[in-house]
Formats: C-alpha cells, structure tokens, sequence
C-alpha cells in the first residue's frame, strides 16, 4: 500500500487514462461486496442444477416479483446504513406493512384506483415518513437504532389498527406489477429502474456528502459538510426505496396485509450484512445491498427444492443464519489480515 | 459554603434528571390508572402486571448487561424460544426436570458465548452476529424437532401462573426469582470488580484497558449471561403459556431494548444499569394494562408505547453534536 | 490546466507589504474579533478577546496549554459560538457563525487534530465540504488533477489523489487538511499547531508556504507553541492566559522572555522550579531494556533502569520516545528485543500489560481524555477501578475502604475536590490528573513510567508531582518519566534519554542544560543551529516554489 506515497508522479498519475483510472477505481470500490457475488454464483449453479425451472419466462418471472420487495427493502437500509452512527433502520419492514395497508384501506377501498394518485401516495407516505425519522436522528439526536425501534412499534401499531386482518384487493395494474411486460418481468423493470435511479443518486455530490458523514462526522462538520440535511436526506432517500419496496409488496400480495411488513426487517437486515455493508458507516453501497437480498432469496429458492415439507421455513432460516454467520466471518477476518498488514506496511516505512 | 452546596447539588440534579424523569413518569402512569380505572390497584391486577412484567424484566437483564458495553443481542428472541421448546422435549423424553433445565441454561450460555467471541474475535458488529447465531438456532431447533405441540408440566405452571403462591404467599414464583435475580445483578453492577469492569469497559474502553479491567473477558461473559437470562424467561414462559410455543421468544425482540432505553441505559455503553431497567420493565407492564384499561384500540398499544419511548428518549438519551467533539 | 488557488491570488498581487508591522485600524482588516467571551459550565475559558488581523501578514496566537487558545480557534472556525461579543470578516459581522457560513466568509481552519475521513480517498478528503449540499462545483477530473498537483507541491513527494486515506502515514493526512484548507482560497487562513505532526523538513515546507500565501495577501493566523517558528515568521502575536489578551507583540518586541512573561504572568527566573533532585546512590538494576527495536530498521536499544533512579525520555513528537515508554508498560509490543523486571533472583520478561502489573509496573497516561479517564465515572470510581483488590470483602467491594485508601494517596498530591461521588469530569485539568496519578500510586508500584504526566498542569501540582516523584524515587522506585517540557525533565531527573529516529539518540546527565537537551532532540550540536536547520530547509523549499513561479 506504500504505493499510495511513493508511487508516480502527481502529473503522471493525472494523466493516467483516466477510463481505466475510473474502472479500477469503481473496481477496488466494489470489493466489499465480491464474497455475495460469489456466493450468488454459487447459488445460482445450484438452481441450475436442482430447479432450472427458474430460468424460465416464468419462472424468472415469479422470481424477479417475489424477490423484489426484499431487494428493494435492501435497497433502503442502504443509505441510512452509509450515513453512520450505527444507522440500521429496523423500521423499514413496519412502514413496508404501513404504506400497504393504506394504500388498500384508504384509497383502493374508497375507490381510488389510479395508479398516478396511488404510487404518488406510496411513495409520498414512506418519503414522508422517512424524513420524520431523519429529523429524529439528526436534529433530536437520537441515537439512531433507537429512533428506528420507536420507529417500528409506531408503524407495526398504526398498520394493525388500519387493517386488522389480511383482506382487501388491487387493481389490475397494481398487481400486474408482479407478472410481465411484454416478455420481460416487471419486476425486473422496476429493479432495473430503481438501480438507475441509485447510480445516479451514487454520483451525485449528496450521496458524497452522506458517505463522508458516515466516514467521519466530526471530520464532515469541521469541513462545512451540512451533516443535518445531509442525514434527513439519507433518510428521505431509504424512505422512497421504502415506498417502492411496498408497492411492489402489493403487488405481490395483492391484497392488505399488517403482518407482511415486519417479516422484511430481519430478513433484509441479513441481507445487508451478507452484501457487505458496514454498519459503522462510510463504507458499502447499492450493488452489495442488492447481491446480499438476491443471494436471500436464491438460498431460499435452493432450499425450496429439497422438499423439506413443513420444516422448510425452518430449515431457510437455520440457513439464512448459517450463511449469515459464515460471511460475517469471512468478511471480519479478512478485513483484520488486511488491517495486520497494512500495520506491517506502517512499521516498514 | 452554601454556594458550594447549591452548585453540587445542581450538577447532581443534572445528572440524576433521567432518574427523575423515569421515577415520574412511573408514578404519573400509575396515578391515572389509579384515578381513571376501577379497580387498578386491584392485588389481579397488579400480580398480572408483575407477572408480565417479570418475564420482560428477566429477559432485559441481558439486554441491560450488553448495553452496558456498548453491545446489542438481538438473539435474545431466538433463544427464548429455543429453551422454551427444548425443555418440554427434553422433559417428554423423561429427563429429570432439574437437569433439563440445567442444560438447558449451560447450552444457552454457550450459545452467547459464542455470540461474544465472534463478535469480539472478528469485530463484527454484534447485532448481525447475534442475528445470525439467532436464525441458525432457532431453526435448525424447530427443523431437528419437528412437532412441538407438548404440554407444560404441572410444576412449570405453577410457577408462572397468576395466581401461583411462594412458601404460601400470595405472590407467583415468577416474580420472587425476577426479584431475586435482579437484586443479584444489582449488587454484581455495584459492588463488585466485575461490575465495575463492566462500567469501564462501556466508558473508555482505552481507559479501562489501562487499568486491566479484562474487556475480553466481561464482553464474552455478558453474552454469555444474556444467553442465561433469555434461557431462563423461555423455561418460565412454558409454565405461563402452558406449552411450547415456537413463536414464544417473538415479542422480546423489541420490548427488552424498549426496556433497557426507557429505563435510562444507553446503548452506547457505561451509563445506566439495571435498576433502571427493572422500572422501565415495569412501566411497560403497568401501561399495557393502563391502555387495555382504557379501552384503546390493542392494535394502538404498540404505537402508543413507541411513542413514549420516543418521547422519553429524546428527553434524556440525545447524542452529542459533533461541535462537541472538534 | 488549472491554476492553483495561490497563483491565482498571486498574480492579482494584493499588496505583498501591506502587513507587515502596520498596527491599529487599518483599510485591509479582514478579521475583527471583539469582545468573544465563552464559557463552560464554571469555567471561563474566552474572557473579552478582542484580536484584529490584517491582509497579509502572519499573525500568531500564543499561549500556554488551557490559556483559551483551543476555544479561540473554534470560535474562528464556526465549531462554537461565543456567549458575547462578534465576528466580523471584511467588515461584515458574521450572525450566528458555523462552519460553513465562516467558509463562506473566507476562513479556512487546519485544525491540531488531523480530521480526515478514513474510508474515503485523498482526494474526496481534500474536497470534504467543497462541494454544495447538492451541487457539484468542479468536475471530478479537475478535482483529481488540482488535488495531486497541490498535494505534490506541498508535501514534496507525489500522493495517489484515488488511495484511500487509512493507508497513509500522519504526514501525508496532515498535508491533506492543509490542501482542503488551500483549495478554497481562502482570504483567511488560520492554523492550529499543524506542524505538529510534521518533521522538521516538512515543517519547514508549511512554513514556506505560509510565507508565500501572506505576499499573496492572505492573512494567516498561527497557533503555535514553538518560539523559534514563531519568530522567525510571525508579524505579530497575540499573547494569551486564562483566556484573556495577556499582551499583543510586534516582530521586534517577539523575544523569549517577554513572550514567556506575558504567558506566564511571571517575570521568567521567577517561573523557574527549583531543582529538588537529589543525588542518587546506584541503586540496583530495575528494568533491563535488551535489544529493544522499536520499529524494524531502527537502532536496537540496550538500556538499564536502576531502583532510586528517574530517568527523563525526550524527543521530538513521534521519535520513539512514547512507544519506548509503552514497551516497558507491556503496553506497545516493540519490533524486536525485550523489556526484562530484574528481581532478586531473576529477571521475568514484560510481554503483557497484565504481567506488567504483576511485575510491579504502574504506567501513568498522558492523554487524560484518550486513555486516563472513565468521562462518566466518579471520581472515586476513577480512583478506584485498578484498586478494588485492596477493599473487597467476600467479593463485594468497601466503598468506605475505597474512600479512605483514596484519601491516603490524594493527600500528599493536595488533591482539591468536592463530594468523591462527584463525576471526575467536575474537576479541572489538573485535579483529574492528580487523581490519576493517585491511582498508580495507590499500587504502590515498584517500576513508574509516566507519559508526559504534566500536560495541561498548572505549576503548583507539577510541583507537588515532583516532589512525589522524588520521594518515590528515594524510596528505591525507578522512575521512567516522559515529557514534552524538557525543563522539567532537567530539573528531577537524574539521566535523560534523548529519542531520534526511533532509537536513543543521547544519553545526557540530568544536570545537563535545557538547551542541549533540545540541541540533540533536533540532531545538532547547539541550539542556535536549530534555527538554521529551518531556515536552511525552509530557503531550500522557497527557492524551490520560485522555480515553479
């Protein structure tokens, strides 16, 4: 690493093919993630040999649905994750639940069926939720897995008492979300698009500021980084990804339901750990977010062939653990022979 | 001298201020369940509450003890519900019930202590390891076991029941071992080595490294203990749900950290302590029935309570700005 | 392409004279202090400072440790706000300063702790904060560009803008804080002991540039405790203590003693402690450092401690002087070699801290914030946590037995304190140092090693802390005592280890003098060559900066 100082000259390094300085810039940016890519190939191997009927129109089809709120709930602890402070929004799952029976009870059920007024309210809602939180964490300053607990009981509470039980239906549109278009999942569009959407916002002079409030907050306030709005913003942005997550939950669905919500915050927890974002802050993006809730899902489709009968859900989850634990290990003893090394190359200069 | 004397005692107000706010906001809620429903202070309903309140209080007292150097054990759930099952199956394949529920205990204790020294050991974050460690237990548990439909033995259930007596008096079992044990954490927090440890460690951890307070050590041993305390809320569960129940543990996950964050201890390690958390418990126990009391919607109770703790947290848990710090 | 920040003032050449020694109320005020005033709690760390600062000249703000200084640059940086009293830049009163509104106004802070963020790159910490909110104001390509060509001036050696920052050494993050600092071109420039973590060429490279930055018109402040930078460079200074304007100097009235005078409030002989050491009788071998190599490369160290004795350990900051020190606590493993506790019989290697403890070893930190107190504990507990053992009944701990022990060893440090159930943090500087050092003490050890335990001390406890020692030591204690005031060190102690490049670079007699003490901390043979040595490196990098011009 000693590279770093004495390497070339400051002209030379300028003037290094700036295409391939980029890509091998994204590429060490990326590393982070490469134990969930792996893994994911793995999974995927698997498929092909104990269920190709995956790798159908239809079977992608119901993949890329099924998979999609959870990727997309991911997606959302992202940002907050990035942001620091031990950012873990426990929340997401509840206000997933929340915007779902809301947009059933309250405007599918008074016959408000449109999509434009109904995917504005979705994300309005989460965005909106979102900043309260961002607000609680960056200028009540609390702590934020506890604003994010208070967060949870809140929602989890409100989304019950709006709809007590599973019921209610969809429009066509709404749950046509989960089936195709043309011969293309929708699914696939959505999560194609909402990955568009975070590169873009990954490139933007925000995101840069929330990854270095992250980083350091100390070091981002005495720089003039503006760190309140740059954290409410982190937040806004995890409750847009939020909102969509819901919708596509919906979809899914295609009905009301208080207790689907919830079962996403853990699960998709684990998949941001299993996709290598830190949770001291700073560190990690969309990619490792999105690899860690595709390798969920595709462990949960390996597991599915076995036929284990009624322990499946059992075994998924002792599986899901194993894994999670194995890549943490992984991950965490890596990241300590790197650290002995780097001290090595410390001493030596 | 007076000056001295009001200047002390202002800095103690400040420093006691969450005390206060706990200890007041525990005599407000009683004071309007008193006032507003009948028969509250009923000795029903106040064994209810401390019954609810006791498995809450047992099982905060791992939560309180990881706090307290900065960790967090999400496992806590997961292992409730493993003892919980594990004990019926062990006590149906004709163990002894002492030594079923010894190892039970010892094997939960492992299963903390593993927690602690992965996440020592790698410097991962506690809260995936225990994560993790949580989903792989319980389901490979439920997946080894398969049907799990067994009855609590007679004597569990009288242990947890309401209307369970200790030595002939009136108050259920339950409550005398959360008494007993919370007066054993409270005196292990205060007055011994090791409860000090626990305290510097949370502090400065660089500090108490100096002074060798065996960070180690107390890190792996508080999980561990978590391991213990969530094993035994799960065994005394049986007796109170009267049998095996795989989604048992579930509530826990949020309503120990509730517990341990409205009573006063931070997460962030070397400030607060389990007295506090033997009131927070408490207070939770006394306003779920408060809110049962008064007929509000049971859906609502879970935003009421969060609202509450978002309330008192802000009051007396608030991070410093990093102007501080600069 | 681009055009560094200080080019491009340079060539609109605002008055290269214009500062100087000019004094009063003049046109090219840009910073006007008056009357900032802060406190905390009971403490009154700003009393009614008033400071006006012109367009191109060096102006130094000087100060001992807890004289205000840290407060003051603060509040220039916009971190805090003053109870009283305004701000203004260019005549322009800032209304409720934060950082970025001072940025705004054209201050940039290089504050004395290295603040970067270490998951990000060089260059994304070189334009921390530079950007908007939202909006980008320079194309990545041009940020990469201006960031190795700035940091190639500054530093003197290339740095990869793309690596990332917790790869670096201390220099290299130091340099970046200074370019984050330059890249906003700021008309204001303020500088809290930056050369700190610098060795002296690199010194000597900021120096030169501080130089080029004032013809070019801007107004640089300067926090500094080195009074050879400080004269050599400084138009005027700012005198500071107990947080009021104790003096300001011009150039010509910048002579040691009157600096020292007005920082002290003393007239200097008076200010000097009398020597209490005493001569001391070979006593026998302690603590046997054998082959001790700090870091791989560096000079192996064979050295030995005798019982009766204090030996001072001096250096500049980061020659080896601390890790020395932790070696011997068991602290810090060195490269190679080993630290041995002579007994009687035998000698048992120090490899742990917990052996060190046993060995009878009591290592008393330096930094009390860092590694010496427990900021939430009382002071008591602070007292206490290493002592338990001595007052624990059946496992449970005495408090009364803590109180009394606690009472014996604060005694003779003259500790003032309220209630011992008070939080340490009630105490000032001083007294939480004192009930540190208690707290080792109370170990009763056998082996002592401070880290420059006077830090931010006033005279009075030093005082008591020296005649503590010297009792300790008379009373067959080795004593191994760091320390950045190498007065103190040629006080009490009775031989002094000078550290260089990460080995002893001398071996001095206590009763040797101050200034040879320094000579050899920087590698010369006299004193006055110190200032040579800067200037000499400090032309060598002008001349160099004249070329690119």
């Amino acid at each position: 690493m000693s590279a770093a100082t004495t390497g070339l000259p400051s002209a030379h390094i300028a003037r290094r093919s700036a295409a391939a300085g980029r890509l091998k810039a994204a590429a060490a940016g990326q590393s982070y993630a490469a134990p969930a890519a792996v893994l994911l190939v793995v999974l995927l191997i698997l498929i092909a040999l104990r269920g190709p009927s995956m790798f159908t129109e239809r079977g992608l089809t119901i993949a890329a649905s099924v998979a999609a709120p959870l990727v997309l709930a991911t997606m959302a602890l992202t940002p907050v994750a990035i942001a620091g402070r031990g950012g873990i929004d426990l929340s997401i799952g509840p206000l997933m639940g929340f915007v779902n029976v809301t947009i059933v009870v309250w405007l599918i059920g008074n016959g408000v069926r449109n999509p434009v007024p109904v995917i504005a309210f979705a994300l309005a809602l989460a965005l909106a939720v979102g900043f309260i939180n961002g607000v609680l964490v960056a200028v009540v300053r609390l702590q934020p897995i506890i604003a994010a607990l208070g967060g949870y009981l809140v929602l989890s509470g409100l989304a019950t008492y709006v709809l007590p039980s599973a019921s209610g239906s969809v429009p066509s549109w709404l749950s046509g979300m989960a089936g195709k278009t043309g011969s293309v999942p929708t699914a696939a569009l959505i999560l194609l698009g909402a990955f568009i959407v975070w590169t873009w916002v990954s490139r933007t002079a925000l995101f840069r500021n929330i990854r270095m409030l992250g980083g350091d907050e100390r070091a981002a306030y005495a720089s003039t980084v503006a760190i309140r709005p740059a954290h409410i913003a982190a937040y806004c942005i995890a409750g847009l990804f939020a909102g969509l997550a819901a919708l596509m939950l919906t979809a899914v669905i295609a009905s009301g339901n208080a207790s689907q919500g919830p079962t996403y915050t853990l699960t998709s927890v684990a998949a941001l750990a299993l996709g290598g974002v830190s949770l001291a802050g700073g560190r990690g993006g969309m990619l490792g977010a999105v690899l860690g809730a595709l390798d969920i899902y595709c462990l949960n489709y390996v597991l599915d062939t076995f036929n284990f009968g009624v322990n499946a859900a059992n075994v998924t989850q002792m599986f899901y653990g194993l894994v999670l634990v194995v890549a943490l290990a992984i991950s965490g003893a890596t990241r300590l022979l790197l650290a002995r090394r780097h001290l090595r190359a410390g001493e030596a200069r | 001298m007076s000056a001295v004397d009001s200047v002390s005692l202002m800095r103690a107000t400040r420093r006691h201020r969450s005390v206060m706010l706990l200890a007041g906001s525990f005599i407000t809620v009683i004071v309007i369940g008193i006032v507003g429903i009948e028969g509250f202070a009923s000795s029903t309903d106040i064994k209810s509450i401390l019954l609810i309140s006791s498995f809450l209080g047992i099982a905060a007292i791992g939560e309180t003890l990881v706090a307290l150097v900065g960790g967090i054990d999400v496992s806590i759930p997961f292992i409730i519900t493993s003892a919980n099952i594990t004990v019926v199956k062990l006590l149906s394949a004709h163990w002894s019930a002492p030594l079923a529920v010894v190892v039970v205990i010892l094997a939960a204790a492992a299963v903390g202590a593993l927690n602690g020294v992965i996440s020592w050991g790698l410097r991962v974050h506690p809260l995936l390891i225990t994560l993790g460690i949580g989903f792989a237990l319980l389901g490979g548990m439920l997946m080894f076991y398969g049907n799990v439909s067994v009855l609590a033995p007679a004597w569990l259930t009288k242990l947890s029941s309401a209307g369970g007596t200790t030595f002939g008096i009136g108050i259920p079992p339950t409550v005398v071992i959360w008494l007993v044990l919370s007066l054993i954490v409270i005196v292990i927090l205060r007055q011994t080595t090791f409860g000090r440890y626990i305290y510097a460690s949370g502090d400065n951890p660089l500090a108490a490294d100096r002074m060798y307070a065996r960070r180690r050590a107390v890190w792996i041993s508080l999980f561990a203990a978590s391991g213990v305390t969530s094993a035994v809320a799960g065994i005394l569960l049986l007796g109170f749900t009267g049998g095996a129940d795989t989604t048992v543990g579930e509530p826990y996950l949020l309503t120990t950290i509730a517990a341990v964050v409205v009573g006063g201890t931070t997460l962030l390690g070397g400030r607060g302590g389990y007295a506090r958390t033997f009131v927070g418990a408490l207070l939770l126990g006394v306003l779920s029935t408060l809110l049962v009391g008064f007929g509000i919607d049971p859906n609502l109770q879970e935003t009421v309570i969060g609202l509450i703790l978002l309330v008192m947290v802000s009051l007396y848990a608030r991070e410093s700005h990093p102007r501080n710090n600069v | 392409m681009t055009v560094s920040p200080t080019r491009m003032a340079s060539k609109s050449g605002r008055g290269s004279l214009s500062g100087g020694a000019s004094r009063g109320e003049s046109p090219d005020t840009v910073l006007r202090l008056e009357g900032l005033d802060k406190s905390y709690g009971e403490t009154h760390a700003l009393v009614e400072v008033d400071l006006e600062a012109v367009a191109g000249e060096v102006h130094a703000i000087v100060g001992e440790n807890g004289s205000g200084k840290s407060t003051l640059v603060k509040l220039i940086g916009g971190i805090i706000r003053a109870d009283r009293g305004t701000i203004a830049v260019g005549g322009v009163t800032i209304d409720r300063p934060t950082p970025g509104r001072m940025a705004a106004a054209g201050v940039a802070v290089i504050f004395q702790e290295v603040l970067t963020v270490g998951s990000a790159s060089v260059v994304e910490n070189v334009f921390l904060g530079y950007d908007g909110l939202f909006r980008r104001r320079m194309r990545p390509e041009a940020k990469l560009q201006r960031c190795a060509e700035l940091l190639e001036r500054l530093s003197g050696r290339p740095i990869d803008p793309r690596a990332s920052v917790e790869t670096l050494p201390l220099s290299a993050r130091q340099w970046i804080t200074v370019a984050r600092a330059l890249v906003r071109r700021p008309r204001i420039l303020l500088l809290d002991e930056s050369t700190a973590a610098l060795d002296l060429g690199d010194a000597a490279r900021l120096l030169a540039e501080v130089e080029l930055l004032k013809r070019e018109g801007t107004c640089v402040l300067l926090v500094t405790h080195r009074l050879a930078e400080l004269q050599r460079i400084a138009d005027r200074a700012l005198v500071l203590r107990d947080g009021a304007v104790a003096g300001a100097l011009t150039k010509e009235e910048m002579v040691e003693q009157r600096l020292v005078e007005l920082m002290t409030g003393k007239s200097q002989s008076s200010r000097q402690t009398e020597a209490v050491r005493r001569s001391q009788d070979g006593g026998t071998v302690a603590l046997r450092f054998n082959g001790l190599a700090l870091t791989p490369g560096s000079t192996p160290v064979s050295k030995e401690l005798r019982h009766g004795e204090i030996v001072g350990l001096a250096g500049l900051d980061g020659e080896g002087q601390v890790a020395f020190l932790q070696a011997a606590g068991g602290i810090a493993k060195p490269h190679a070699g080993v630290v041995e506790v002579v007994e009687s019989d035998r000698a048992r290697m120090v490899s742990r801290q917990r052996d060190a403890a046993e060995l009878g070893i009591a290592y008393i930190p330096g930094d009390r914030k860092a590694e010496g107190i427990l900021p939430h504990g009382s002071i008591l507990e602070n007292f206490s946590l290493p002592n338990y053992s001595d007052a624990t009944r059946l496992g449970l701990i005495s408090r009364r037995a803590m109180r009394s022990l606690m009472a014996r060893y604060t005694a003779p440090l003259k500790l003032r304190a309220g209630a011992s159930s008070d939080e340490i943090t009630s105490l000032s500087g001083g007294n939480q140092q004192k009930v540190i050092i208690a707290r080792w003490l109370a170990q009763e050890p056998r082996i002592l090693l401070l880290n420059d335990p006077t830090r931010g001390v006033d005279i009075v406890t030093k005082r008591d802390l020296y005649a503590s020692l010297t009792e300790l030591a008379d009373g067959g204690a080795a004593v191994l005592f760091l320390s950045t005031e190498v007065e103190e060190l040629t006080n009490i102690c009775h031989r002094i280890l000078v550290f260089r490049r990460q080995t002893v670079y001398a071996e001095l007699a206590g009763d040797a003098k101050a200034h040879d003490v320094v000579a050899s901390m920087f590698g010369v043979e006299r004193v006055a060559d110190i200032d040579l040595a800067v200037a000499e490196a400090a032309t060598a990098v002008s001349d160099e900066l004249k070329d690119v011009l």
